[in-house]
Parts: structure tokens; sequence; C-alpha cells
């Protein structure tokens, strides 16, 4: 019992034992008698986890879910209840409802009512407003990366220019809002049909051929896009659209601008997962599988497989379509710098992080990427706002921490070709082998 | 009647390289016909050409009576012809159960509402889905590996996952690609088996062998490429004494 256990105890032995002169006690001088008396002090603590909670509040039920799962079958007994299998929840893959569940578990404790200060004070480690909007982004790449991972993870076409697509939805809501007097929520399934539509188009010419022309093509679309979009008059050209009223999401159901657009993001991310991992799991998902294992077999076997390349990818162009859609409703504006090469470059190392073909690795490494650098760029601050820490850490560590996000690209790029050399199946690798027969 | 299977003067050249010139098959159901030849005689050619992969240059492919050259692969297969690869291609990542089920693609609707939401339809379907591909893994002895990744089975049972593969397409016409190639005598007779077995079933199949005894002991006709051309056909007896037969295969002077 214990030894197995072992590991997590010595871990948080370990945590408590770096962080405990930080944050756990405070240094109290003593100017008259030039002493300094050391004092318990956890609220250091209790804000500094406070913040992170979210990574630990989701961690927990993930962990919770899988023991109650292991111990006593609960997605057995949920299989076998005779509603679910009517409407076909619990089937074959209780991931995707995990994902729902973990989703709709945080949710009530990301949005918190207005005068939670009280909260804060009465010691509940909310997070706060900018982790908020930090994790509303860390959703939308998510989204992202799990539309990515149709098209390079199960069907194995590498595409470099999937912003494009981000920003094309984007502006779609943007000039929408402006001409047409769209609001957001009918232009997200919109941009979902045009996107689709867009990627339809694109692909059509280049997935007919054989090899990785769809890079290529997609790379200058995403190109061509943006050059566009900073060329025309009605886009603003470099400034970007401004949209009328950035608070689209304010007043609804008393819950402030960030707090439902997170909602949004999250239940768009659960439907997202959730029907991916559904097509994952069906004839379809098996025919983009087989493309990337070896076309000509897929071929030979019956699959079509333009066809099959063309819904896979006018797929994931549409999901990315959507993601734009949110953002543009998140910030308020739209802007060419969206769908930089940086960015479609950063979408695709997520997928590949996480692990190619695996929607949960893509989830994983969306929050990955995303949410480390944003820490390490907080790190500075915090370290500066906390009375312990600034006076331990050296000025010069200090210093060099300011400009610890500026070397992100360069720390990436070490992850990266550890990755390539140490583990070139990604974090979680593919689920795909541990699919058995399991079906009543 | 009409054949299963008609090849009216298929040919194919690759730049200057006559790889089949003009070659003239008819099948029927429940009947072998083995294609042989040394190598580069043009035979996996020929098979690429039937299949879909190649689009031959001249000639025709009937099917039933109907024209069927120049359609796509996943076409092909759709109207009753599989087929086995030389160098086997299976779906490496995929358990063993999995890529029969892949095969079944032309059989499944795939409409896009149950498919999202797995309703109660789809779940009979792919019910009944895995229990005919079981059937399948089961017809050729590969039940006990049903869940393994393919990628990591033995040599043998690879080809025989690909015939098993091909099976569940459903198809008239199976085309088997050397399908006993590097397997040991006691493998060997086991595949023949095998292939009487499917034969028996009804189908009719195309194989190309380069095992003389098996190909002599199960099929019903030969047709003899080299270098492109067909130089026999005929019934195993005939061909065994054919002499152009002999000379493309053991050379001018031996064959004396």
């Amino acid at each position: 019992m214990l030894s197995r256990y072992r590991p997590y105890i010595l871990g948080l032995l370990g945590v408590f034992a770096i962080t405990f002169p930080f944050l756990w006690l405070r240094l109290v001088p003593n100017f008259a008698n030039n002493t300094i008396a050391v004092v318990w002090a956890p609220m250091h603590a209790f804000a500094f986890f406070g913040d992170l909670s979210t990574v630990f509040v989701v961690g927990f039920f993930i962990w919770l879910y899988v023991q109650l799962n292991r111990r006593f079958g609960w997605g057995k007994a949920l299989a076998r209840n005779p509603v679910c299998q009517k409407i076909g929840l619990f089937w074959d893959d209780n991931w995707g409802w995990v994902a729902v569940i973990l989703l709709f578990l945080v949710l009530p404790l990301s949005i918190r009512p207005n005068g939670s200060e009280a909260w804060r004070a009465a010691g509940f480690p909310w997070i706060s407003t900018s982790t908020l909007g930090l994790l509303t982004f860390a959703g939308l790449y998510m989204v992202l990366a799990v539309g990515l991972n149709i098209t390079v993870g199960m069907t194995g076409l590498l595409v470099l220019g999937y912003a494009g697509f981000y920003a094309f939805g984007a502006y779609v809501f943007a000039l929408g809002q402006q001409h047409f007097f769209f609001p957001w929520w009918l232009a997200g399934p919109f941009a979902f049909l045009l996107g689709g539509g867009a990627g339809y188009l694109l692909g059509l010419p280049c997935l007919r051929l054989r090899g990785d022309y769809l890079a290529i093509v997609t790379l200058g679309f995403a190109e061509a896009f943006r050059e566009l979009m900073r060329n025309l008059d009605i886009t603003g050209g470099d400034k970007g659209i401004v949209l009328k009223d950035s608070s689209i999401f304010q007043g609804f159901a008393g819950l402030s601008n960030q707090q439902v657009c997170y909602a949004v993001t999250a239940i768009i991310l659960a439907a997202t997962v959730f029907f991916i991992q559904r097509l994952y799991h069906s004839p379809v998902g098996r025919a983009w599988i087989a493309i990337r294992e070896n076309e000509v077999a897929a071929a030979a076997m019956g699959v079509p497989v333009v066809q099959m390349k063309l819904l896979a990818f006018s797929l994931s162009a549409a999901v990315a379509a959507v993601a734009g859609v949110i953002y543009g409703a998140k910030d308020g504006f739209v802007s060419p710098a969206m769908c930089e090469f940086q960015q479609s470059i950063m979408i695709l190392a997520m997928v590949i992080l996480g692990g190619l073909g695996n929607s949960y690795g893509a989830l994983l490494g969306a929050a990955l990427l995303y949410l480390v650098p944003e820490y390490l760029k907080a790190l500075p601050s915090m370290i500066q706002n906390n009375s312990v820490l600034s006076g331990v850490v050296p000025k010069f560590v200090q210093e060099s921490f300011q400009h610890l996000s500026d070397y992100r690209w360069l720390l990436f790029g070490v992850v990266m070709v550890l990755m390539m050399l140490y583990r070139p199946q990604g974090l979680l690798g593919s689920a795909r082998r541990k699919t058995e027969i399991r079906y009543p | 009647m009409t054949p299963l299977l008609e090849t009216r003067g298929l040919s194919k050249t690759f730049g200057g390289l006559k790889a089949v010139q003009k070659v003239d098959l008819r099948i029927e159901a429940n009947r072998v016909v083995s294609v042989i030849g040394p190598n580069g005689a043009g035979k996996t050619t020929f098979f690429n050409c039937v299949s879909g992969i190649y689009r031959p240059e001249s000639g025709s492919i009937l099917l039933d009576g109907h024209n069927i050259t120049g359609r796509k692969p996943h076409q092909v297969c759709r109207r009753g012809i599989a087929r086995t690869f030389q160098n086997i291609r299976l779906f490496p990542e995929m358990s063993v159960l999995e890529n029969v089920l892949v095969a079944q693609f032309k059989h499944r609707s795939i409409s896009p509402l149950p498919l999202l939401l797995h309703s109660k339809r789809f779940r009979g379907q792919e019910h009944a889905s895995r229990h005919e591909a079981l059937g399948f893994l089961d017809f050729v002895g590969l039940t006990q590996y049903a869940n393994s990744p393919s990628g990591s089975l033995a040599y043998g049972l690879q080809r025989r996952l690909e015939i098993a593969r091909a099976l569940a397409t459903r198809p008239r016409l199976l085309l088997l690609d050397e399908p006993a190639a590097g397997m040991n005598p006691q493998e060997t007779v086991e595949m023949v088996q095998l292939v009487s077995r499917i034969r028996d079933k009804g189908l009719a199949i195309l194989l190309i062998e380069h095992h003389m005894k098996m190909v002599m002991a199960i099929s019903d006709e030969i047709l003899v490429l080299d270098h492109g051309n067909p130089i026999a056909h005929g019934t195993p007896e005939q061909v065994r004494k054919d002499p152009l037969v002999i000379r493309a295969y053991l050379g001018e002077e031996i064959s004396e």
C-alpha cells in the first residue's frame, strides 16, 4: 500500500521542502535588537497554489475517475445501464465523457459570483480573472490542437498553415458583425460551414495528388490570407478590426464577459472532443488511420481515399474557424497577426508533443505548450510581488527571469529535439493499439 | 456465359519498358488461376492493373461483362475484387481485428448523425461488423491475436491477416500476390489448404506464386508471363511440358 504511493508522497514532500523557505515561512526582521524572527505564514503558499488550483483539481478528478473506474467498474456499470444504452452514452469511449464531466466540475470553480473578493479573503483558492483569461486561451488552443490532430495525427497529412483557418473564422465573425450584424452565436455555425467549405476547396486540388502538397498549399493559404487582410481596406489592414462591442458576452446570467467566454470555450471544447472521438471510433476514423498507415492498402480495401482526406481536412478547417470566432468574441480584436507562421507551427507542435493521432494527447500538448510559457512570463512579477521570494532570490536571477519568456522558443526547440530523440510517439502516444474487443 | 473477370489485350508500359503486353485472361467463379513467370515478368504489374492501382495503356478489364478499366482502386474493390500485396501492406499501428474492420468500410453506412451520436442502429452495425471480422480471423486462424497490433505479428501470420482483410471486403475475385513467399514447407502446405478453402467458398482466385509445388497442386489454369508477354496458358500439365516455358525458366542450353 505504502510502497505504491511512495512516489506521490515523496513528490509532495519534495514540493513542500523546496517551497518551504519561500512560501510557508516569513522572515520578520526586528531592527530593535537586530534579529530575524521566522514566522509560520502559509498565506503565500495558499495564494501560489490557489492559482495552480485548476491544474490540481483537473488532475485530481482524472485520478479519481480512473480509480473509481478501475476499482468498481463504474464505466462498465454505466454502459450496462439501459438508459445509457439507449442514448449511446458511455458506450465505447468513456474518456470523452470524462472531459465533459471534468469541465462541468471545474466550471463552477472558475466562474465565481461577483464579490468573490470575500471568498478569496476567506481563504478559498479561486482563480483570478487573469488566470481565467489564460485558461480560456488554453481552451482555444486545445480546440485548435484537437482539430488539427484529425488531419495531421489521424489521417497523416501535414498541414503547415492551420492558423490561416483560425484567422479566417475570426474575420468571418468580425466582418459579419460589422456589416451584417452577426451575433457570435450565429457566427459560430456560419464560420463552421464557411471554414469547412474553404478547407474543401483548398484540399480539392492537392489531396488528389500523393505527397505533402497539402503542407505547402496550406502554408501558402495562411500567408496569402494574412497579406490579403493586411492590404484590404475593409479589414482595416495591419490595424485589424476592433469589434463593435468587445464585451459580447457581458451580462449573460450575471456573469462577466471573461467568465462566459470561458464557459463557451469549455463547452465547445467538450463538444469537439466528444464528436471527434465518436468519429474516431467509427468506420470513418478507422479509414483515416488506415490512410495514414498505408494509403495504397486502404484504397485497395475499398476506402475512398480522396474523399476521406477531404473530409478530415475540411473538418479540421471548420473546427479552427469556430475557434477563431471565439477568439474574436473574447479579445474583441481581430488582426492579421493571428495567422502568422509561428502560430501554425505552435499548434502543430502541440499535436506532436502530445502524441500524433491521440485527441487527449493534443489536449495535453496544447495545455503544456500554452500554459508553461505563460507561467514563465508571470514568474518575474510573481517573485517581485512576493516579499519573501524577492528577498531570497538573488537579483541577477530575478533579472534573468525577466527575459525568460524571450527564450521560450529556444526552450521549445530543445524540448522538440529531445522529444524526437527519446519519445517520438509523443507524450501519450497513439491510443489506437489499445482498442480491444469490448463490445457486448 | 460471361466470365467473372476477363482481360482483353491488357498492356502497360513504363517509359520504354513493356511491363505487360496484351494479356488475355478469363476467370470463372470457383477456379484458381495462377500467373507465373521469372522475376520482372510483369505479374505484379498485371495485378496492379486489374486492381486499379495502375491505369493500363490499352486493353480492357471486364468484371461480369462491365468495363472497369481505369476505375480507382476503391471502386474496383467495391465491385468485388480484393487483393493482397507481395510486400505486406498492413496497417501496423492498428490491431489485427481493426485491420479487418477497415476492409468492411464499403458495407457500412457513413451517414453523419448515427456516426456522431453512436445511435443504437450504429452500435448494432458495429457489433455485427466485429462479429463478422472475428469470423474471418477464425477462418484464417488468427482469432487469438485479434487484439494485438498487426505490426507485431510473425511474417507468416501477417500474410494470413492480409488474406482475412481481403476477404472482409466480401469479394468475388481474390488476387493473391505471392501468399507463400518466405514460408517454410509446413506453412506452405497450410497456405495451399487455406487457398483451396477460399475457393470452396465460391470465390475465383488469381494467384501469383513462385512455389511451383503449390502452383501445380492448386491451379486449375496457369498463365505464364515472360518480359510482359503471355507465353503459355493452359492446365498445369500443358504448361509443365511447354518448351517456351522451360526455356524461359531454365535457359536455352539446359532445356534441350
